[in-house]
């Protein structure tokens, strides 16, 4: 099968339509996901079309898209103009599906401990619905889950395929790496997903994972069946475990095995999505009286009218905390990602937003040290730089913490910020007087002697123009709303 | 016979999920086997219907 008319990540002129393949798109052999002009398209080769022409005649897929657990997808008829289009771009590949295009993408290595939970439910919802009908999930990657605002969807529809069997589930292993392993070392041993995924995008393996955990935790109940034994087992040679799987033939078509372990995959990941942390150093900041009453409103109203003049599509919440503001702007009618270095304060915005059905994508990043690009040739998964800039962006008391905790300068604070803006910047400036500035200073009085709000407003005036500031009443901050100069 | 894809299936978790299936399917047989005894008894137990032949 040949490949589409530009290289991986290249982009190439038809008929007025730009096309991009996307570069995160190459291990499957099944197809590719790209770009033409606005819309996301994938080719599919002839095998995965059949299967998924026979999930969309079953009623199964039209059922899934509209419950959600599916991204709004639909099969581009062959006989449409739009397919004629497509071959034109895409010379060699004769089936193409359409995906609504997701404002925002996110990876398992932004994730609170509660969106890669449920992820991971996701996941094996699917595969439960799916062998139901007599289909299965080839395999089980985080990657192939995004979250639309607050809800996970799963994207990868050539990742379904027709089983050889349906008593055991061949990306069994795979799951366990890419959700249960990193939840139990999270849950366990406090490890950040972050420093899982980003040392290895394939997960932890089943050594790695025994090694963090210790013996003794593995000996526990839930850890000995999806832990200990199959590392038990995975020193049995592949021949006899060929020949185990021949002389078990029989059972292959019963799929009440692969339903119990979906089962008690399904409770064991709900019990530990039950048993997250619930607090921690930054989650009750939002609580702690840095304004008076009369200053808080000020700060909100200041926000709220911002917001209101100027309507911005897309908003990013830098600092978000608890997501007061985020809240905010999506009842403003914004599309939200709020972001902030704490788990626990995005897995608190997060059950919040999806109690409410808020558009707000909340993310653990860390903002001195944000998602690099990553994966073959760093093109698979883009950095958060990339995928992150908004139509208006609001750090609010976010400015000292990066410069006392992450030592960054005003100036490169600054670039931060104009890099991610769009249009409109919504800031606040913290005095170093400060009682908040004076506990991050802690014992490191020397610092930023000379900073002062007119310091602060003539480093924003290089890459922003002042649309107004106000200071907080009974308290030694200031609000600056600036526009971004083109 | 299992076509391995281009994920890696894991011989450890093919190993106990097929140790599994075999679990599974002998408490199913059990089951059956005994939903079968339980039937038997009880229809030696039951007196004949008034209406029956």
């Amino acid at each position: 099968m040949e490949g589409c008319s530009g290289e991986e990540g290249s982009a190439v002129r038809d008929r007025g339509l730009t096309l991009q393949v996307d570069s995160a798109s190459y291990r499957d052999p099944a197809g590719f996901v790209f770009l033409l002009g606005d819309e996301i398209y994938r080719a599919v080769d002839a095998d995965h079309w059949r299967v998924l022409a026979q999930i969309q005649e079953s009623g199964l897929l039209p059922e899934l898209i509209h419950t959600g657990m599916v991204v709004n997808s639909r099969l581009v008829p062959s006989d449409s103009d739009e397919h004629v289009a497509l071959q034109r771009a895409c010379p060699g590949w004769a089936h193409f599906l359409w995906h609504e295009r997701l404002p925002v993408l996110s990876y398992p290595y932004e994730w609170s401990f509660s969106m890669m939970a449920d992820a991971a439910l996701l996941t094996l919802a699917l595969q439960e619905k799916l062998l139901r009908a007599g289909f299965s999930l080839k395999d089980a990657s985080a990657f192939n889950i995004q979250f639309s605002g607050s809800q996970p969807v799963f994207i990868d529809l050539p990742s379904i395929e027709k089983p050889e069997r349906r008593d055991i589930w061949m990306a069994y292993s795979q799951f366990c790496r890419m959700f249960l392993y990193p939840l139990l070392l999270s849950r366990h041993r406090g490890i950040s997903f972050k420093s899982i995924f980003l040392a290895n995008l394939e997960g932890p393996d089943m050594d790695q994972t025994f090694a963090a955990l210790g013996v003794w935790k593995c000996l526990r109940p839930g850890l000995v069946l999806d832990l200990l034994m199959p590392r038990l087992f995975s020193r049995v040679p592949p021949r006899k475990v060929r020949k185990m799987e021949s002389s078990a033939l029989k059972s292959a078509a019963d799929p009440s095995p692969q339903f119990v372990n979906l089962e008690r995959l399904t409770r064991k990941i709900a019990t530990l999505r039950a048993s997250r942390r619930s607090s921690s150093h930054w989650s009750g900041y939002g609580l702690m009286t840095h304004y008076s009453d009369q200053a808080r409103t000020e700060k909100d109203t200041f926000v709220r009218r911002l917001l209101k003049e100027h309507l911005p599509k897309s908003v990013l919440d830098l600092g978000c905390n608890t997501g007061t503001y985020s809240v905010m702007a999506a009842e403003q009618g914004a599309r939200v990602v709020a972001v902030d270095g704490d788990s626990e304060c995005v897995d608190r915005l997060y059950a919040e937003v999806r109690s409410k059905s808020l558009p707000i994508l909340p993310l653990v990043v860390d903002l001195a040290n944000p998602s690099p690009p990553l994966g073959f040739r760093n093109l698979e998964r883009k950095s958060f730089m990339e995928r992150a800039p908004a139509d208006a962006v609001l750090a609010l008391a976010l400015v000292h913490h990066l410069l006392v905790t992450a030592r960054m300068p005003l100036e490169a604070i600054c670039d931060l910020l104009a890099d991610l803006t769009r249009r409109i910047l919504v800031v606040e400036f913290v005095e170093r007087e400060d009682d908040m500035f004076q506990s991050l200073l802690a014992l490191r009085e020397d610092l930023y002697r000379d900073l002062s709000v007119d310091r602060f407003a003539s480093v924003f005036q290089r890459r922003f123009d002042l649309i107004e500031r106000q200071s907080l009443t009974g308290c030694r901050r200031h609000l600056f709303a600036l526009q971004k100069k083109p | 016979m299992i076509t391995f894809g281009y994920i890696d299936p894991g011989t450890g978790g093919v190993v106990l999920q097929l140790l599994m299936a075999v679990i599974v399917g002998a408490v199913y047989r059990f089951r059956r086997l005994i939903g079968r005894l339980w039937k038997a008894v009880r229809g030696k137990k039951d007196p004949p219907s008034a209406t029956g032949g």
